[in-house]
């Protein structure tokens, strides 16, 4: 499927048709179902040599070498590397916290066009967009025309009410059996521990996590001259607060949340990314897709 | 604590003005949606208290400092002579007291003097220091110390009566420091009561300086509390004598008085003036105009040739004081003038001038050649010309007035008088207030004047023209020129004549049986003839003064209205240690007050200086954001 054809404002055609240069792969070895380009636990019948194995009884002796066997008088496999698609699931945020400034559209931007890239490499894309509730699921197909469904999942969705990112992320390690690349779009407004709790928790499952963090500039920056009523875009709350007599306060509670999830995220080896709405999305992937293909 | 404007505290309310300010701001807030709310509430948990105590804080300056402009601009007064009397007591309290005329006026709802209201407000403070201070009387008529036993008879001492006199305050001061000196005072305090009368002040004095300089003198620690009763009460006309001269008539004898009334208001107002003579009362009624006036009153004395005396009277008023004015008139006396010269011409222009008009005026003048044997007795004037003798000096000692013109030395050149006496004496302006015209005399040759005493005139290079040197009972003038024109132009007679004729007139005095003085100025035994009681030291009057009638008045500057206002105070004591109490006057207040506004400005200035500190944003740190 040409992405012309789905006409949605999230997608570049131009973005799409540079970065389709780049691969986009996975840290950790994939279990799929067919070859493909990422690595497998298991061993397969690709040109790259991994190892060689006694024999054993019930091992196919067509994979004996013959030549190891001519040399030692004994029995060794050649085992080759086994390539294997993957499955990559898009969680994208949809909590009413997204609705400020673009966070929403680059988070759509961004999951649309790795969606678009891995189905393109032959890799199963789906989605789940997360608000207060899970709203919507769409599992991972190879076909091209599921990006069609996915696309108008993404279309439709409307960042509002409180976020469920954390059970989201805990229903999406405990359904998805196989290994596979979670690609997760948030802004992360929730607390810092139990976001950990589940990205250990997809870890633990072997998934290969990406966290894409995106913030809006005045979120960091919280430059306001006069008081100002802050209204909860999430419940409705509202705190009447002086930003010049807070900032100091507030920029620490900011810089300690985040210190908090790097450091969480570097121990569980999460692909850790933050990423302010106003940067060039383009890029963003970019330097996601080059850092992956040089590990 | 009272106010002298307040009604001004009915702006109190407008102390709400930044509580409103602030709640419409607080409406006023910019309503903006969120995200990153998990942030603002961990930093607003934070900061909360410490924000709102710093709102509190900077409302707080804010109607503080509303409220105290309000009180300063309500001008607060603080008694209880607030700061001095947590000190210690004093050993000495010298209370100084005004009892000049003006000290009487009245208080329209209280009909309580300003002297009644000072002496009770002196009893008030000093109520504190009774056992442990010891107070003394010096009050401005007759400046001697008296030890005040009681303060609650202070009332009703003689020396706390009122009286005609003026207040001559920097002597009054000086007789503070001459008690304080004179027996050793420890700590001292000077309490003064005043009405600030710019008369009896002098502000301008050389006196001042010299108070200052004792006070700054003393090894004692005295201070001055001045209590000002300046309060302005608008009803009250004074009446004043100026002037009172015998005329002959085509059918006998009249009276011609200058009576002068004067007011603190303006705008027309009929007043009808008692003149009583004799026993006889006359009413004359008169339109008063302006805040000053003069009104000419003739009274017929028919063939009567004897002096007499009377007075005049206004209705009652503010000041009682000021009502009167009494006047007594000499007998139809003949002033004889002696001429001796040794210049020919100018023996004949001084006779001439000495009796213009003989047969008019009642005078004479005879000439006497130097040399001859003088009899002097019923001489009024002795009018010489050349080396003084002894003779000249023995008429002044008796009482005469003589007028000296120079001898021999001499100073050639072109001299004018520039400046001279112009208010009273031999040279002071005519009644209608045309100038005498000295300064267009030309004099060409003069004599260098030594002799001590008061400068009348003076030339352009300010050497005396005509000087008075009180001698004895009497007094010489003496004058640097003579009238005939090798020396000046004097003999034109335009200021020559006037000049004698009031000199002798002032000699005159010494013959006759009447006389106006004013009070204080009388000396000897004095009997009171218009009415029963009164001393003529203190109360003005008719007296009987040996054969002399004598008719004694309260001093013209008493009817001054000028006040001195603070500023003026404070310079005339310099750094002399000194707190002035205001009075309002007729309030019911029992302590002195003084204003204390000032303090309510710098409360002000402190608590929006502290509302800015408060009020100014924090600055934050720039962070760089990596990203």
């Amino acid at each position: 499927m040409h992405p012309q054809h789905s006409q949605r404002e999230f997608l570049d055609p131009g973005v799409l048709a540079r970065l389709s240069r780049l691969e986009l792969q996975s840290r950790w070895p994939m279990e799929g179902n067919i070859a493909g380009r990422h690595k497998s636990p298991h061993r397969g019948a690709s040109v790259e040599f991994a190892e060689y194995r006694k024999y054993v009884p019930g091992d196919d002796p067509r994979f004996l070498d013959w030549r190891v066997y001519a040399r030692r008088d004994r029995f060794y496999l050649k085992e080759f590397e086994a390539d294997t698609n993957l499955r990559c699931y898009l969680v994208l945020d949809a909590s009413g916290s997204m609705a400020y400034a673009n966070k929403f559209l680059l988070a759509r931007k961004l999951a649309a066009t790795l969606g678009y890239l891995a189905m393109q490499q032959g890799d199963a894309v789906g989605l789940m967009c997360c608000g207060a509730k899970l709203t919507t699921d769409i599992a991972p197909r190879r076909k091209p025309a599921h990006l069609k469904n996915i696309f108008d999942a993404m279309a439709a969705a409307k960042p509002e009410g409180e976020t469920g990112l954390v059970s989201a992320l805990h229903t999406v390690a405990e359904k998805i059996r196989r290994r596979a690349l979670v690609a997760v779009f948030s802004d992360l407004f929730h607390d810092p521990e139990e976001l950990l709790h589940c990205f250990r928790h997809l870890r633990f499952r072997k998934h290969d996590l990406a966290v894409f963090h995106l913030l809006d500039r005045t979120e960091v920056d919280f430059k306001f001259d006069r008081p100002i009523r802050f209204v909860d875009m999430e419940d409705q709350s509202t705190i009447v607060a002086e930003p010049g007599v807070i900032y100091p306060r507030y920029r620490e509670a900011l810089d300690t949340y985040l210190d908090k999830l790097k450091r969480g995220c570097t121990e569980f080896k999460v692909d850790y990314r933050l990423v302010m709405a106003d940067e060039d999305y383009e890029k963003v992937l970019a330097d996601f897709l080059l850092a992956r293909m040089r590990t | 604590m009272s106010f002298l404007q307040p009604f001004i505290l009915w702006a109190l309310p407008l102390m709400a003005i930044p509580i409103i300010v602030h709640l419409l701001n607080r409406m006023r807030y910019r309503t903006m949606p969120w995200a990153a709310m998990m942030f603002l509430r961990m930093a607003t948990r934070q900061s909360t208290r410490q924000a709102k105590l710093r709102e509190w804080l900077i409302l707080a300056c804010r109607v503080l400092a509303v409220a105290a402009l309000i009180f300063a601009i309500a001008r607060p007064l603080v008694g209880g002579w607030l700061g001095w009397a947590m000190g210690a007591a004093p050993d000495t309290i010298i209370l100084l007291l005004d009892r000049s005329a003006s000290m009487d006026v009245q208080d329209p709802t209280t009909h309580l003097s300003k002297r009644t209201l000072a002496i009770r407000r002196l009893a008030d403070a000093g109520k504190e220091y009774v056992g442990s201070s010891r107070f003394v009387l010096i009050e401005s008529a007759l400046r001697k110390p008296q030890e005040v036993a009681s303060l609650g008879a202070l009332e009703n001492l003689s020396t706390t009566a009122p009286t005609d006199s003026a207040a001559d305050i920097t002597a009054l001061l000086e007789a503070a420091l001459d008690y304080v000196v004179a027996n050793q005072c420890g700590r001292t305090e000077v309490w003064l009561a005043s009405d600030l009368q710019q008369s009896n002040w002098q502000p301008e004095s050389r006196r001042w300086e010299a108070v200052r300089t004792r006070f700054a003198s003393l090894q004692q620690d005295v201070r001055v509390r001045l209590l000002a009763l300046t309060e302005v009460v608008p009803d009250n006309v004074a009446v004043a004598v100026r002037d009172v001269q015998r005329r002959k008539t085509a059918r006998g004898y009249e009276l011609a008085m200058s009576v002068e009334l004067s007011r603190n208001k303006t705008g027309t107002q009929a007043l009808p003036l008692a003149v009583v003579h004799e026993g006889a009362r006359s009413l004359v009624n008169v339109q008063l105009e302006g805040q000053r006036q003069s009104v000419q009153v003739a009274l017929d004395l028919g063939q009567r040739q004897s002096e007499g005396w009377g007075w005049i009277e206004l209705p009652a008023d503010a000041n009682p004081r000021d009502n009167s004015a009494f006047f007594s008139y000499p007998e139809d006396l003949h002033l004889k003038t002696v001429v001796v010269a040794e210049n020919d011409a100018a023996r004949r222009v001084l006779r001439i001038a000495s009796a213009p008009a003989p047969a008019a005026l009642n005078v004479s003048s005879d000439t006497v050649a130097p040399g001859s044997p003088l009899k002097l007795d019923d001489v009024a004037m002795l009018v010489w010309q050349g080396a003084v003798t002894n003779v000249v000096r023995n008429f002044a000692e008796t009482g005469g007035t003589v007028v000296v013109f120079p001898g021999s030395k001499s100073e050639d050149g072109k001299f004018r008088v520039t400046t001279w006496r112009r208010t009273d004496g031999p040279l002071a302006n005519a009644k209608d207030g045309r100038i005498l015209p000295l300064g267009e005399v030309a004099v060409t040759r003069r004599e260098p004047l030594l002799a001590p005493g008061t400068v009348l005139a003076s030339f352009e290079d300010g050497k005396p023209f005509l000087v008075k040197q009180p001698v004895g009972k009497g007094a010489i003038y003496w004058c640097a020129t003579l009238p005939v024109r090798e020396w000046s132009s004097l003999d034109d007679g335009t200021v020559l004549v006037p000049m004698l004729q009031r000199i002798l007139q002032e000699g005159g005095r010494r013959l006759s049986k009447a006389d106006n003085n004013e009070v204080g100025s009388v000396v000897g035994q004095a009997s009171r003839l218009s009415g029963p009681q009164g001393r003529a030291s203190t109360d003005a009057g008719v007296y009987q003064v040996g054969t002399k009638v004598v008719a004694v008045n309260r001093p013209a500057a008493e009817d001054e209205p000028d006040v001195l206002d603070e500023p003026a105070v404070r310079t005339a004591f310099g750094s002399v240690s000194f707190r002035m109490f205001t009075d309002k006057g007729g309030g019911g207040s029992a302590v002195l007050q003084s204003e204390i506004w000032r303090w309510f400005m710098v409360a002000m200035l402190i608590f929006l200086t502290g509302e800015a500190v408060l009020a100014l944003p924090k600055r934050a740190k720039e962070r760089t954001w990596d990203t």
